[in-house]
């Protein structure tokens, strides 16, 4: 139509897809190097144990096979449904935990007045600089006297004491307008139903992100887990991939079709929630600055 | 709004639910939990411990509980062996869990600590002084040994000795295995080698080696233009430390630790003419895959007719089951001595059974029962390729039949040797693998420097009070 | 407890006052009652009890431990593979810092303006973050594998080039683990670093394209200054993670060859879950986590007169 218009529009749309193009060369190996591994791994979860060694790599399983699987899902020994359930379970309700007292403690320490706040908010900045290694030993014996140990509770209720979840709600309560809760007030609101009823809702971004890198880091724990549980059908995942890897070491195709199993949900859901994992981990990732 | 605080109500109610039943139940009360299954799979179930796989046998209510590392194929045999037991005492019941090991000695001392302790372990003689010492077992003498029920003097006396501690035995070994050479006849064979005469000493196993090792061209590791990247056959493989330098060692006349437990002997010249023999196959013969981490497993180079001898535990009979064709071609004899003089020395060791500290007699007599049971049953254990602990079992025709497993037990019998027990052995055995990985870990590692490095530390660990 | 701060010389008047005050701030204290229960039990009442337990030679099985002082302590000064684990972790944190932030830094800006695909790469480059441990060390076993391994498979048919023993090779062995580590952990530094160059006020860019500044100029005198409080979080928060290393050396490469790759936390977890010697690891534990403050304390010293400009 009018020419004039059109014209720089093109240029414009023509400068953006050679800048792609040369963002791509430049990202294209990088991407590369991200992607095989996990391909491998794919890979190798389909090829039979026989051709497990082949080198040559063959990238494309020759025969393709269920087999790994099926030697997985048929040996009592490796119960990894039931491990990817344990998984869910100690990080559904290991984060729900955190969330829930980092919101408590967040706001307190953000909109309340109680004697001695400053110093005990010291004392948790403090307690960032202590390496979990130095709590390793008494927290464990002291799970052990209290007959806590192979129980998720182990895993719980130390995950409880975790500190960095109430920078973050603290730092997000602080932008709650004040007159709001002053309203409430006014109106007889309980502290309580000010906290749960007005300001919680107000900062659901901010729970939601906790939520997700909470979830990841127990999700994803293979220290803690491995020192506090040792029933076999009661490890987390990352546990159970270690005892697959570890014990089967005749068998390389179970490591890698138990890795794929670990792996496909997570990366299945991570894609279709992406965006708001990002912005997640964004958000509660910066909290401690 | 509504969706967000339905979440949050959720989240409320899981937590509080769960700090109901906050005080959790012990770990070891899986009987209670066996049926349970279905319980953890639930977020919000009230009971969230962990409920374990177990291998159960028979049906009572008051089960024997025995936990182990025989997990891999050793373990389909060992589940058959307590099936018959239940068979046999209707009145019992079993309830039998398989750790690595890793996880096991993490758990067994734990587990006692805390009282809960399972009624029987089995676990290595080569561990049993350590966890004594620990104060983590129950002497056997007056349980098992001293009634008659079982007859020491029908076990390896070697064995015998290694998990005696302060005069008593604090164990009843199972089984014997141990290292053994498994070999491919085909491979000698078409090197133009008789498979019935094999090397007899370090020299004599180079120049057999040179004819065997060639790579992918056809060449030998003396021949010019031999491609050391690009190996298709080796004659020999490392496999595992544990079992291939003792081994070596006690053929060179050296070791780590001398007879009576004071010195470490890691850097003494034999020691040291022992490891340079091995670091000398590696990278100046050619002869064996380097010792590195991730290193390709034996196995499966042996499955794939690249190894011919194969140093290899008794327990690969089970891998020889599952690979007929390469069982077919496969002899198995005494392991060939490295050593200039041709002396001849084995590392074995021993499944052993027993008590932990603070089970109550009840759950001893059931132990009691089940370890009697075993020891007589030695037999059907050994079609796991692993040798009955009583040398009137070894001698049953069945046992007989089985050719790798006759050959080890008269290997043991005559020139086995154990570890030496000690109180810090696994740290011991930590610190010698240790620097023997770091003695062969490249071409140019220096051999003498890393076993003396070795030698201070076990030695430091021995001076320990 | 609060009344002892009270002078006895303020009037009743006040001292009411006060009094009314704390009772109505006292519910407040039930909001932070239930994490700070958590904390005290977990993580400030096992301070102290790992010192305690440092100076016993503490086994599993006695009702009356052995207190031996600091000898431990003199044990721990002497004892060569500590201080090789340290030198090993220190080794591995630095590297792997450095890398992660060079490559999080180069990604970032290079994905910072949209173009065709730019935010498919930023979910990919985050995605391997996403994998447990375990199986990042079971394909990092793979990848750095001298027979059949991935890199070797590409160095031997591409490049012609002869097999490499990366993990055998003890100078190799480290910044193979930190790789891993990169491939890992960058996504993460690289989103944040994202983030953190969006807030930086698109008016200075402008300002600097008018004054004809090149990119690289941009970069050097815009982008890098403002982005350092960025930059200090992640170095400081990557240091702590990092120098705690443990599941990579311990699934891939089993700390060896030799010790050559055992980092302090595997060498902590081995004293006592492997030899029993629960007063020694506590010795070590200790001095790890004085380093650790140490070194946090610095860097941010550091950082922070950086970051002053």
């Amino acid at each position: 139509m009018n020419q004039t218009i059109v014209y720089p529009e093109q240029r414009r749309l023509g400068r953006y897809v050679a800048r792609s193009l040369l963002m791509w060369l430049f990202f294209l190996p990088l991407a590369l190097i991200v992607v095989v591994p996990v391909l491998y791994m794919i890979s190798m979860a389909f090829t039979l144990e026989a051709n497990q060694m082949k080198f040559p790599i063959e990238w494309i399983p020759n025969p393709p096979t269920l087999s790994n699987f099926q030697k997985i899902f048929v040996d009592p020994q490796l119960p990894i449904v039931r491990w990817f359930i344990n998984s869910l379970v100690v990080a559904t309700v290991g984060t729900a935990i955190i969330v829930f007292l980092s919101s408590l403690s967040g706001y307190a320490f953000a909109r309340l007045e109680f004697p001695g706040k400053g110093f005990l908010f010291s004392l948790l900045i403090f307690s960032l600089m202590i390496p979990s290694a130095v709590t390793l030993i008494p927290a464990f014996l002291l799970l052990r006297d209290l007959k806590l140990l192979n129980t998720y509770h182990a895993i719980w209720w130390p995950a409880a004491a975790s500190v960095t979840g109430i920078f973050l709600m603290r730092q997000h309560f602080f932008s709650i307008p004040g007159e709001l809760e002053d309203a409430a007030r006014v109106d007889g609101a309980s502290r309580f139903r000010i906290y749960w009823q007005i300001c919680l809702p107000l900062v659901r971004g901010a729970m939601v992100a906790l939520f997700i890198f909470a979830f990841l880091g127990l999700w994803n724990d293979l220290f803690w887990p491995l020192i506090v549980l040792s029933e076999r059908a009661a490890l987390t995942l990352p546990v159970g991939l270690l005892v697959i890897q570890q014990g089967s070491y005749i068998q390389r195709g179970l490591a890698f079709a138990g890795a794929f199993i670990a792996s496909m949900p997570v990366l299945i859901f991570y894609a279709i929630f992406q965006r708001k994992i990002i912005a997640g981990i964004v958000t509660a990732g910066l909290a401690g600055r | 709004m509504r969706k967000f605080s339905f979440g949050l109500t959720l989240v409320l109610v899981m937590a509080l639910l769960l700090a109901a039943c906050g005080g959790g139940a012990p770990a070891a009360a899986p009987a209670e939990q066996g049926a349970g299954d279905a319980a953890a799979v639930d977020a919000s179930a009230p009971t969230p411990e962990p409920t374990p796989v177990v291998n159960n046998f028979g049906e009572c209510s008051d089960p024997l509980v025995l936990w182990h590392g025989l997990t891999g194929s050793d373990g389909a045999v060992f589940a058959e062996l307590l099936q018959q037991f239940v068979d046999a005492n209707p009145d019992l019941c079993l309830n039998s869990e398989g750790y690595p090991w890793d996880i096991f000695f993490q758990k067994y001392p734990t587990a006692v600590a805390a009282g809960t302790p399972p009624d029987m372990v089995i676990f290595h003689a080569a561990e049993v002084n350590q966890m004594a010492s620990e104060g983590l077992m129950m002497p056997m003498d007056d349980i098992i040994f001293n009634d008659g029920t079982l007859n020491k003097s029908d076990f390896n006396e070697n064995l015998i000795n290694a998990i005696t501690v302060n005069g008593q035995t604090m164990a009843v070994p199972f089984d014997n295995h141990g290292w053994l050479l498994w070999y491919n006849t085909k491979l000698m064979e078409e090197a133009g080698l008789d498979p019935n005469v094999l090397p007899k000493n370090g020299a004599e196993f180079i120049e057999v080696a040179q004819k065997l090792t060639k790579d992918v061209n056809g060449r030998h590791p003396n021949e010019e233009g031999f491609d050391k990247d690009n190996v298709d056959v080796w004659a020999i493989d490392y496999t595992w430390p544990r079992y291939t330098i003792p081994t070596t060692l006690w053929q060179f006349g050296g070791g780590v630790v001398s007879e009576d437990g004071k010195t470490a002997i890691l850097d003494s010249p034999e020691s040291i003419a022992a490891v340079q023999y091995w670091h000398d196959l590696m990278y100046k013969y050619y002869v064996a895959p380097p010792a590195i981490p991730g290193k390709m497993w034996a196995g499966d180079l042996y499955k794939n007719n690249k190894l011919v001898f194969m140093w290899e535990g008794t327990w690969t009979g089970g891998f020889m089951r599952d690979n007929p064709d390469i069982a077919a071609v496969t002899k198995t004899a005494y392991i060939n001595s490295l050593a200039p003089d041709g002396k001849q020395a084995v590392k074995f060791d021993s499944h052993i059974m027993s008590i932990p500290t603070g089970v109550d007699e009840d759950g001893i007599a059931k132990a009691k029962r089940l370890m009697t049971f075993l020891v007589e049953n030695g037999a059907y254990w050994a079609t796991s390729g692993q040798v009955p602990a009583l040398k009137s079992v070894q001698a049953l025709p069945e046992v007989q039949a089985i050719e790798s497993v006759a050959t080890a037990a008269r290997q043991f019998n005559e020139i086995g040797r154990t570890d030496l027990a000690h109180k810090s052995f696994i740290e011991i055995q930590t610190a010698w693998e240790t620097a023997v990985g770091n003695a062969l870990a490249s071409p140019t590692s220096d051999v003498a420097a890393a076993l003396k490095a070795g030698a201070e530390q076990v030695q430091a660990i021995l001076n320990r009070p | 407890m609060a009344t002892s701060t009270l002078s006895p010389s303020r009037t009743a008047a006040t001292q009411n006052q006060y009094w009314k005050r704390l009772r109505k701030q006292l519910p407040n204290y039930l909001f932070i009652l239930p994490h700070f229960f958590f904390f005290s039990v977990f993580l400030l009442y096992p301070i102290f009890r790992g010192l305690q337990i440092s100076l016993y030679d503490w086994k599993i099985m006695l009702k009356d431990q052995a207190f031996i002082g600091l000898a431990n302590y003199q044990a721990l000064l002497q004892d060569k593979i500590f201080w090789q684990t340290l030198s090993n972790t220190a080794y591995f944190t630095v590297l792997t810092v450095i890398m992660n932030v060079l490559l999080a830094l180069f990604v970032a800006t290079g994905l910072k303006h949209p173009f065709i695909g730019s935010n498919f790469l930023r979910v990919l480059f985050y995605a391997p973050g996403i994998l447990s441990v375990s199986v990042l060390g079971i394909i990092g076993i793979r990848v750095w594998d001298t027979q059949i391994g991935i890199l070797n498979y590409f160095i031997t048919t591409m490049l012609g080039g002869p097999r490499i023993a990366w993990l055998g090779n003890p100078d190799m062995v480290i910044p193979a683990l930190a790789v891993t580590t990169v491939w890992w952990t960058f996504g993460f530094a690289m989103l944040v670093f994202i983030a953190g160059m969006h807030n930086i006020p698109e008016p200075l860019y402008e300002a600097a394209k008018i004054d004809g500044a090149g990119p690289l100029q941009t970069f050097r005198h815009i982008t890098l200054p403002l982005l350092m409080p960025t930059m200090l979080f992640v170095v400081v928060t990557q240091f702590i993670a990092h120098m705690q290393v443990f599941a990579q050396p311990y699934i891939i490469t089993g700390g060896g060859p030799g010790n050559a790759s055992r980092s302090a936390t595997m060498y902590l977890y081995e004293t006592a879950w492997k030899f029993f010697r629960f007063g020694y690891a506590s010795s070590i534990s200790v001095v790890l986590a004085l380093i650790m403050i140490v070194v946090t304390v610095i860097l941010f010293t550091l950082m922070r007169r950086r970051t002053e400009y």
